[in-house]
């Protein structure tokens, strides 16, 4: 039985700010609930902020990680839905990072009743490129490449060959500490959230939004450009497009009083 | 001279760069041109994703660019460096942003070819170890003979079981299965045939079990079945039982046809207290064992309730054990008398337990724990020796009289009762047999009764005196008195002390008189607690009696005294004073 405070501890739940509106704040690929850190400021004031960590990112309760559960990015939107139920949460407005968006929208479908609306910041419902009609921005090549980056990234080469040493051969070895650096993650728990991250397709889902959007969408983003930007605009009902004047897929952490800007105009103008 | 204008960024070997937050290139140092083959002019102004790999465009975005915001800089970042010419070549970067407002952003740029070659050979080795050490596993987990898993591998999958288990609520069975005279086979057959059943006997097993389930070696022609799901007592029998026809169909060896059985014992989980694994495995190897004993081929399951009543049973007899250590058991006396003539014919041993704490125990507080135990056995034993003792030393001093003991059931059919006894009476060379009398239950459990009259007889054939204790409360009195030839019966307290009152009572007590004319026995009243009763008796022709009336059970030095009193005065006082 999942209780209120098993869910806070597993997803490493905290909640800040005031205010009648609540804002679940659902981090990235490859980060944690850190990354908002320069958004809150502006936004605590007027909001309620939930924050959490996807189970095997940052503070979550990494024993709590299957392979089979995180391999599919459903597997994530049951920890949002989880945390709203735990919090008995309503008229969420879900602002998502990047991959986060795809989660929230699965999260939204399922449980409709506890979302009022979307914030999509840096957008993509599928990264690969499907040609003719779409193109995500990468060939399946360049994303293998990636897993093949984050290999050599991610683990430690001291302990490369630890889990085999150790013995076992379950997952369990391979979960070990964490350096406290921000964004450090158990390989095989960052290499699952990549594959589902980076391997999905999920524009299907676009059409069947219940909810009103807002996106945005950096000028200058080769993870989520402003053409998959428009794709999303085209294909998901009730949606507006905001192409920001910023660089790069992080615009919540390089440029947040911007974020921030439309993140206030779009909640007061859903008063 | 030192100076630090001499030298300059172009001339280190390693590739120095200068981006800005807009992913522009700023500056680019002359090593960097050996890595990507443009011009550093060209490169000035240009987008910082040229250089990079699709990949490493979003680690740069997704890893890099976060870590450089909280932490201003990030070490030993491997990427994919694309060339003018489109190669990719594997570097290593260094990046730092500058506190300043302008923010720029400072990398080292180096080539990681050999780490890189190093980190595949790794790769290609670690591939390698964990090929070696699945077979290891495999080999370390896997029975030899029978390829089956072994005892290491159940208790493995067992733990992870249980624990398994607790988080989902589910329920498992475990049976220990033993084969039925094996050693018949291997002694009949020899080894290799043994070996061979083992192999059919694992395959019969395994094929007749669900995917889910568990058969492993446990040792011997012992295998530990292990079945997933929540059992009944009558459903694991169910199943277990047709494991058990499996295994009783005929083996075929190279046209030699080979009949084998099983015993099974099997224990459920969860229980209602915490059990380890090992417990599990000892629980079904117990009920196995209860299998083996109520006649082999067939399941017993485990009884919890019955185990915590063997414990408490295993304390009762430890301690009794400990006071037989400590000689904390003693002899008490009681005499029989001839009531007619005062004479003392001889005395009943009675063991009591001078029990430290709890004071003087009576028999019926600790003798029936020792049913059919060895501990019983050997009680048995010392109450023989320790009244052979008492009457030697009586004999010594001149009172004439026989001592009986009394034999339960079991110390009687036991297989050394005989031997046990010619070696106890060997230790008393110069005591006449017939002074001892063993006092036998009418109503012990006697399962093989035929044995029981041969083993009585025999002591009769060495002279030691029988009689039948309780006489009359059992069901087959007279079948015993046809076969048995006794010595002596012994009336039943519950007549003796119902006959003034219970015209049934009486008609059975003259029955008993009787019988024990036609059958030539001697005669001894038992519970004899009145004048009236032993006037009685007489009348009735019993003469001899024991009980409260005469003398209760003595400590063995009070009984002399006691002997002497009784000739001088008290039998006069007591049964001829109203004559």
């Amino acid at each position: 039985m999942l209780t209120k405070e098993r869910v806070i501890a597993r997803n490493n739940v905290t909640v800040v700010g005031s205010g009648n509106k609540t804002l679940m704040l659902a981090h990235g690929f490859g980060c944690d609930q850190h990354m908002w850190q320069y958004l809150i400021p502006q936004l605590e004031e007027h909001y309620t902020l939930v924050l959490f960590d996807y189970v095997g990112s940052g503070q979550s309760t990494i024993s709590a990680f299957s392979e089979s559960r995180y391999n599919t990015l459903e597997g994530y939107a049951r920890d949002v839905t989880d945390i709203c139920d735990a919090l008995n949460l309503s008229e969420v407005h879900f602002v998502g990072h990047s991959v986060s968006c795809n989660i929230g929208l699965l999260a939204a479908i399922a449980s409709p009743e506890r979302f009022a609306s979307h914030i999509m910041i840096c957008p993509s419902p599928c990264f690969l490129n499907m040609p003719p009609n779409y193109y995500g921005g990468f060939e399946r090549s360049d994303l293998e490449e990636l897993i093949g980056l984050m290999d050599r990234n991610y683990i430690g080469w001291a302990n490369y060959l630890a889990p085999l040493i150790m013995g076992s051969g379950t997952s369990h070895a391979l979960i070990g500490e964490l350096s406290s650096s921000f964004c450090s993650t158990d390989p095989l728990v960052a290499k699952t959230f990549a594959r589902a991250t980076f391997f999905s397709d999920y524009r299907h889902l676009l059409p069947q939004a219940k909810h009103a959007a807002l996106l945005l969408q950096s000028e200058v983003d080769s993870l989520a450009s402003p053409e998959v930007g428009r794709y999303i605009h085209v294909q998901m009902p009730h949606s507006t497009l905001r192409v920001m004047a910023s660089e790069g897929h992080c615009i919540h952490m390089t440029h947040p009083e911007l974020v921030a800007r439309e993140i206030n105009a779009w909640l007061e103008g859903r008063r | 001279m030192v100076t630090s204008n001499l030298f300059s960024l172009d001339d280190f070997p390693i590739g120095c760069m200068v981006t800005d937050y807009k992913r522009r290139i700023l500056y680019s140092n002359r090593y960097l041109e050996q890595y990507h083959g443009y011009s550093t002019r060209d490169l000035l102004g240009a987008d910082l994703f040229i250089l990079l790999s699709k990949a490493s465009q979003i680690m740069y975005d997704t890893y890099i660019v976060p870590i450089l915001v909280r932490e201003k800089q990030c070490d030993e970042i491997r990427l994919s460096m694309v060339t003018r010419s489109t190669s990719t070549l594997p570097i290593v970067v260094n990046v730092l942003c500058d506190d300043s407002a302008n923010e720029r952003i400072f990398w080292s740029v180096s080539s990681s070819s050999r780490s890189d070659q190093l980190f595949q050979e790794l790769t290609e080795t670690k591939k390698l170890l964990e090929q070696k050490i699945s077979l290891l596993r495999t080999l370390s987990d896997t029975d030899q003979l029978t390829g089956l898993p072994n005892r290491a591998a159940l208790t493995k999958h067992l733990d992870q079981k249980i624990i398994d288990l607790q988080k989902n609520d589910m329920a498992f069975a475990l049976a220990f299965v033993d084969l039925d005279g094996f050693k018949e086979v291997n002694d009949l057959y020899g080894h290799h045939m043994g070996d061979r059943i083992l192999q059919l006997v694992a395959k019969r097993l395994a094929t007749n079990l669900r995917s889910d389930d568990l058969i492993a070696r446990f040792g011997g022609d012992e295998f530990v079945v292990f079945l997933n799901g929540r059992f009944s007592a009558g459903l694991v029998e169910e199943s277990l039982s047709r494991l058990i026809n499996k295994l009783s169909e005929p083996f075929d060896i190279d046209s030699v046809l080979l009949k084998l059985s099983a015993s099974i014992g099997v224990t459920l989980y969860p229980q209602s207290k915490e059990v380890e694994p090992d417990q599990l495995i000892r629980q079904a190897d117990q009920a196995m064992y209860q299998a083996k004993l109520s006649g082999k081929n067939q399941i017993c399951l485990f009884n919890v309730g019955n185990e915590q009543v063997q414990k408490g049973k295993q304390s009762e007899l430890n301690a009794i054990r400990a006071a037989m250590g400590a000689n904390q058991f003693e002899l008490y006396f009681q005499p029989k008398i001839n009531m007619l003539t005062g004479r003392v014919i001889g005395a009943e041993a009675l063991i009591r337990w001078n029990h430290p704490s709890d004071g003087l125990k009576e028999p019926a507080t600790f003798l029936p724990v020792l049913n059919n135990t060895s501990t019983g056995v050997e009680l048995g034993r010392w109450v023989i020796t320790s009244a052979l003792c008492q009457l030697q030393e009586w004999l010594q001093q001149g009172l004439d009289l026989h001592v009986s003991v009394n034999i339960d059931g079991y110390h009687l059919q036991h297989s050394q009762f005989l031997c046990d006894l010619s070696h106890i009476l060997a230790d008393f060379p110069g005591l006449p047999k017939q002074r001892l009398e063993l006092e036998v239950l009418e109503t012990s459990t006697i399962e093989d009764v035929s044995h029981v009259y041969s083993v009585l007889n025999a002591c009769r054939m060495m002279g030691i005196r029988i009689s039948l204790d309780d006489f009359g409360t059992g069901y087959s009195s007279l079948s015993h008195l046809r076969d048995l030839s006794v010595d002596t019966l012994k009336i039943d307290r519950s007549f003796v002390q119902n006959m003034l009152s219970s015209a049934g009572d009486l008609a059975i007590l003259k029955g008993v008189i009787g019988f024990a004319g036609a059958f030539e026995c001697d005669l001894v009243a038992e519970g004899v607690e009145t004048l009236q009763h032993s006037q009685q008796l007489i009348e009735l022709g019993c003469e001899c009696g024991q009980g409260y009336f005469i003398a209760r059970p003595m400590p063995a030095h009070a009984f002399k005294p006691w002997v002497e009193e009784w000739h001088q005065h008290a039998f006069k006082k007591q049964f001829k004073r109203h004559r």
